[in-house]
């Protein structure tokens, strides 16, 4: 294992051509800073090589580019300005996911869904009467996902509680750890888990609705 | 081997059904796991609900967009230079 991830991630950031322009110091304080010359180089390698993750996460957060993009923004220049503040060799997605989740509250809070208008016994039922309700798992694998476009999917992960929306997109879209996820929502490693089993339980649930509404699975009801 | 799996305890199909999430996770390990496995190979149902959170799994993973890193960088460069 020749190179330590540091090493080449410090190796990608060196020009190709025509990227010089993006490593020079901005501003001429920095050309007489030496202090803000290594804050600017330091930020570059470790917390630039993140942004399309954090990116997606915003994307699937906000449901629109533009909030996105703003998000992502919002969370760089925050990283930026706290530097000082991330302590070197800890887990700099988990930080930066951290700030972006601030952000993000700070600016939707008002328009955060509620995860108690959820009746989660409804769910864990659907969930264990899949067979009972004799749907046949490959069929229904056929038809649902046979049929079911991308769209449907990103809008049942969209309609999602956002307490779960966040565990499913970090670990199925993103495959960021459990431990990490942890870490970014402020919470354990049991609940990583158990919110990440509700959101699919509840995914599923909406995507069964979407496929029957459409016709393409049909049930007795009642049985 | 075959010794081995008569010491496997049989679980019910709502036993398996509780590992299934930790089981395509990858989090699901030791006996637990074997038990699990043990009971994919005798019950068909079970197999294909595997699949099926499989194939969940792997739907939502293609949801990921590129995340047009030039045009994001861009932007975020201009902002730097503010400072």
């Amino acid at each position: 294992m020749g190179r330590s991830p540091s090493t080449c991630r410090r190796m990608s950031v060196r020009p190709r051509a025509g990227s010089e322009r993006r490593l020079m110091i901005p501003s001429l304080l920095a050309f007489f800073s030496p202090g803000l010359k290594k804050k600017h180089a330091e930020f570059e390698a470790e917390a630039l090589p993140h942004m399309d993750v954090l990116y997606n996460f915003a994307l699937r957060t906000t449901g629109n580019e533009d909030d996105a993009r703003d998000l992502l923004q919002e969370t760089y220049l925050k990283a930026y300005r706290f530097w000082d503040k991330y302590e070197k060799g800890t887990n700099i997605r988990a930080w930066l996911f951290r700030i972006m989740k601030n952000s993000y509250i700070n600016r939707y809070r008002k328009e955060m869904k509620e995860p108690d208008t959820v009746d989660y016994d409804e769910i864990e039922n659907f969930y264990n009467s899949i067979r009972a309700q004799s749907i046949d798992t490959n069929d229904l694998q056929e038809k649902l996902y046979g049929n079911l476009l991308g769209d449907e999917v990103a809008k049942a992960l969209e309609a999602l509680p956002d307490d779960f929306r966040t565990v499913v997109i970090l670990s199925d879209i993103e495959g960021l750890t459990y431990e990490e996820i942890a870490e970014f929502i402020e919470r354990p490693i049991g609940t990583v888990r158990s919110r990440l089993h509700r959101g699919r339980k509840l995914l599923q649930r909406m995507l069964f609705e979407y496929a029957k509404n459409r016709g393409i699975i049909k049930t007795e009801q009642g049985d | 081997m075959k010794t081995e799996k008569k010491h496997i305890k049989s679980i019910s199909c709502e036993e398996a059904l509780k590992r299934v999430f930790d089981y395509i996770d990858e989090h699901l390990r030791g006996k637990s796991r074997a038990e699990l496995e043990h009971h994919l190979e005798t019950c068909r149902h079970c197999f294909d609900r595997v699949e099926f959170e499989k194939l969940l799994k792997s739907r939502l993973s293609k949801l990921k967009v590129e995340a047009q890193s030039e045009t994001l960088r861009k932007r975020l460069d201009a902002l730097l230079e503010q400072f």
